[in-house]
């Protein structure tokens, strides 16, 4: 693409349009560059650069309907988890209740157990012949056993 | 040492009582059985068949689990209506080659071509007692028991007794192991192999085919043996005096004996009992016979009507009224009684008569032979009977039949006592204790439906009451009899007490609960 100009009548040396020379159909024409600019600020022009940080301080197009699509997409995790949260908090304490899973690791002080779903090992073995039922042994050899001589 | 309990009812509740932990899962059509003898002639161990190959065995002196055999290569399909049965007094038996006392002889050939190893038969699985042999003269007219405490290998031992034998036996005498046969039936499509037997004494498997010519088509549903073995009788009797003592003949014919009994007897009351010559010393070659009974007369001199003597007893002939060694089946939704002749290797449907209703999921059936002596004699019009099979019939109802051995007939739906929702069906399985003095033998153990629920069952009173419950939730309930007998004997005070064990449903676990009231 060329660049190209359109002369503007002269006054004086005269001035001079800042166009790009492209090519429509069989014609060569100048098509106008222009800046996007504040409608009363002197200084607000949109920017059109390559820094290397983006600082805040660079005018640019606002794009309101946009910014308003990405704010929602943002907001809406947040209030699932906003609801959650106070979901699962205590309305008295404010502590928040919580389902751990621990795959892996070492509970170091446990105060209470209310329900042990299941425990297949203890110490390493079998906790159903280790407890259970060498618990039913000891009360077989209690409650029977002793009744035979 | 005497055996006493202390038991107080209210006070001492039964309990469950967790054994050895199998190392097979439960699954369908996998079962029990043991060998409910009520004396320690009884083998000490619950087989346990898992699938076409394999035979577990559970030592319950020992409380240990091992394979009796990996290869049964049962021919079928196994899963539902797979089933098996011990038949104690059925073991090898031939003919003695060679006799050096009254004490030690040699065997002809053992059956399946076995090779035992030196003094396999002088210690039973289980303890130190060796298998019990009965050994027979039919030249010398004498029949005796003994235990074999030493033996060398191979296919024709030589073997040692406890003690010597009444009588020199000759080379002619007739030998029999009283070690027991565990028959199996595997489920699945009718074919040569179906049907086999462990042969215990010897661990083998037959070489020779049994029948299976009149099985079902297609095993399957449910299945369940009852074993009329003449080594099962009440619990307060003598192993080898029948269900009532040695009785002397007064009289015979080619088709009948007259014996004088202890009690006075109804017309036909042992009928479906077989008949053996224990002694005869008259017509020496009578001795060891057995015949079905087909009629007897009334009093306490009775004829019993027989099929054709081989040799007709004297009148001095001494017998034994012992159940009469038929193998029956319960199966596949039938209404048909399947009858094995272990002798004729045959199977029939024509033997005893068709039950009412066709059998379901959950079916189970005995032979309520270790009610007392006492008991039974109580009752002079014989409301009870031993030659009855109770059986209920699953498929999710609560009916009991009886089938009378003694006519040949069924009750169907029996009135007895239970509840509307005490139903049968999968996972429902039942153990006798045929062995238990303090109850009189009366009671059948059950489990419904592979729930945490039992109830007792009494043969004689014709009730069900509630049982200790499991306080462990078995698993998926399959079909399969997952029950079996375990049994404490004391031959110092002749007290017996049964135990009865659980393989739990879907799950490893294994329980049992003496019979402690």
């Amino acid at each position: 693409m060329n660049d190209g100009i359109v002369q503007l009548n002269t006054d004086g040396v005269g001035k001079k349009v800042d166009t790009s020379e492209i090519t429509v159909g069989s014609n060569t024409v100048e098509r106008q560059r222009i800046n996007i600019s504040d409608p009363a600020n002197p200084d607000g022009h949109a920017a059109v650069e390559l820094p290397s940080t983006i600082t805040g301080a660079e005018y640019g197009v606002v794009i309101r309907g946009f910014l308003h699509d990405v704010a929602q997409v943002l907001k809406r995790p947040l209030d699932i988890m906003s609801r959650s949260l106070s979901l699962a908090a205590d309305p008295t304490s404010g502590r928040l209740r919580t389902l751990t899973d621990i795959n892996s690791g070492t509970l170091t002080t446990v105060s209470t157990v209310t329900t042990c779903t299941s425990l297949n090992q203890l110490a390493g073995y079998d906790a159903r012949q280790t407890m259970l039922y060498s618990l039913e042994r000891h009360n077989w050899n209690l409650n029977v056993r002793s009744r035979i001589t | 040492m005497t055996t006493t309990t202390t038991f107080k009812d209210v006070f001492d509740l039964p309990e469950w009582k967790p054994l050895a932990v199998q190392t097979v899962t439960n699954a369908v059509g996998m079962c029990n059985c043991s060998d409910m003898r009520n004396s320690e002639d009884r083998i000490p161990i619950i087989f346990y068949l898992t699938s076409a190959a394999n035979l577990y065995r559970y030592n319950y002196k020992n409380d240990g689990i091992s394979l009796a055999h990996n290869a049964l290569g049962l021919a079928g399909t196994f899963g539902a209506g797979a089933c098996s049965i011990v038949m104690p007094s059925r073991g090898p038996r031939g003919t003695l080659t060679a006799v050096a006392s009254a004490s030690k002889m040699t065997l002809s050939a053992l059956p399946n071509s076995a090779s035992i190893g030196i003094n396999q038969f002088a210690q039973r699985p289980g303890d130190d007692i060796g298998y019990k042999i009965r050994i027979y003269d039919k030249t010398i007219g004498k029949m005796d028991e003994k235990y074999i405490i030493a033996n060398t290998s191979g296919n024709t031992p030589t073997i040692t007794l406890d003690s010597a034998l009444s009588f020199t036996p000759t080379t002619s005498a007739n030998y029999e192991l009283l070690s027991g046969r565990v028959y199996m039936l595997n489920a699945g499509t009718n074919a040569a192999g179906i049907f086999k037997y462990f042969d215990i004494a010897t661990q083998t498997i037959n070489t020779t085919a049994l029948a299976n010519t009149n099985l079902p088509a297609t095993v399957g549903t449910d299945s369940c043996f009852v074993a009329l073995d003449e080594g099962y009788i009440p619990c307060d009797a003598t192993f080898s005096t029948g269900f009532f003592g040695q009785c002397t003949a007064s009289a015979s014919t080619t088709t009948s004996i007259t014996i004088t009994c202890p009690q006075t007897m109804l017309a036909s009351e042992l009928v479906g009992f077989q008949v053996r010559v224990i002694q005869d010393t008259g017509t020496v070659g009578a001795v060891g016979q057995r015949r079905k009974i087909t009629a007897s007369t009334a009093g306490t001199s009775v004829t019993l009507t027989v099929p054709t003597w081989t040799t007709q007893p004297s009148s001095t002939a001494v017998v034994v009224i012992e159940n009469n060694n038929d193998l029956v089946l319960f199966s596949s939704g039938s209404t048909n009684v399947y009858c094995y002749d272990q002798e004729a290797n045959t199977w029939a449907t024509a033997t005893y008569a068709a039950r009412g209703a066709a059998v379901g999921a959950g079916l189970m059936a005995f032979q309520p032979f270790g009610v007392s002596k006492a008991v039974y004699i109580s009752d002079p019009d014989r409301n009870f009977r031993y030659t009855t099979i109770h059986t209920f019939s699953g498929g999710g109802a609560t009916t009991l039949s009886i089938l009378n051995l003694h006519t040949n007939t069924w009750e169907n739906a029996v009135a007895y006592q239970t509840s509307a929702a005490n139903t049968f069906n999968t996972g429902s399985c039942l153990e006798y204790d045929a062995v238990s003095t303090n109850n009189a033998g009366r009671f059948a153990y059950i489990n419904q439906n592979a729930t945490t629920a039992f109830f007792r069952y009494n043969a004689h009173a014709r009730t069900i009451e509630e049982w200790t419950q499991l306080r462990y939730p078995q698993s998926t309930a399959t079909v399969g009899s997952r029950m079996a007998l375990a049994s404490y004997i004391d031959s110092s005070d002749g007290s017996k007490y049964g135990f009865l064990t659980l393989c739990l449903n879907s799950r490893t676990d294994m329980f049992q609960i003496l019979a402690q009231r």
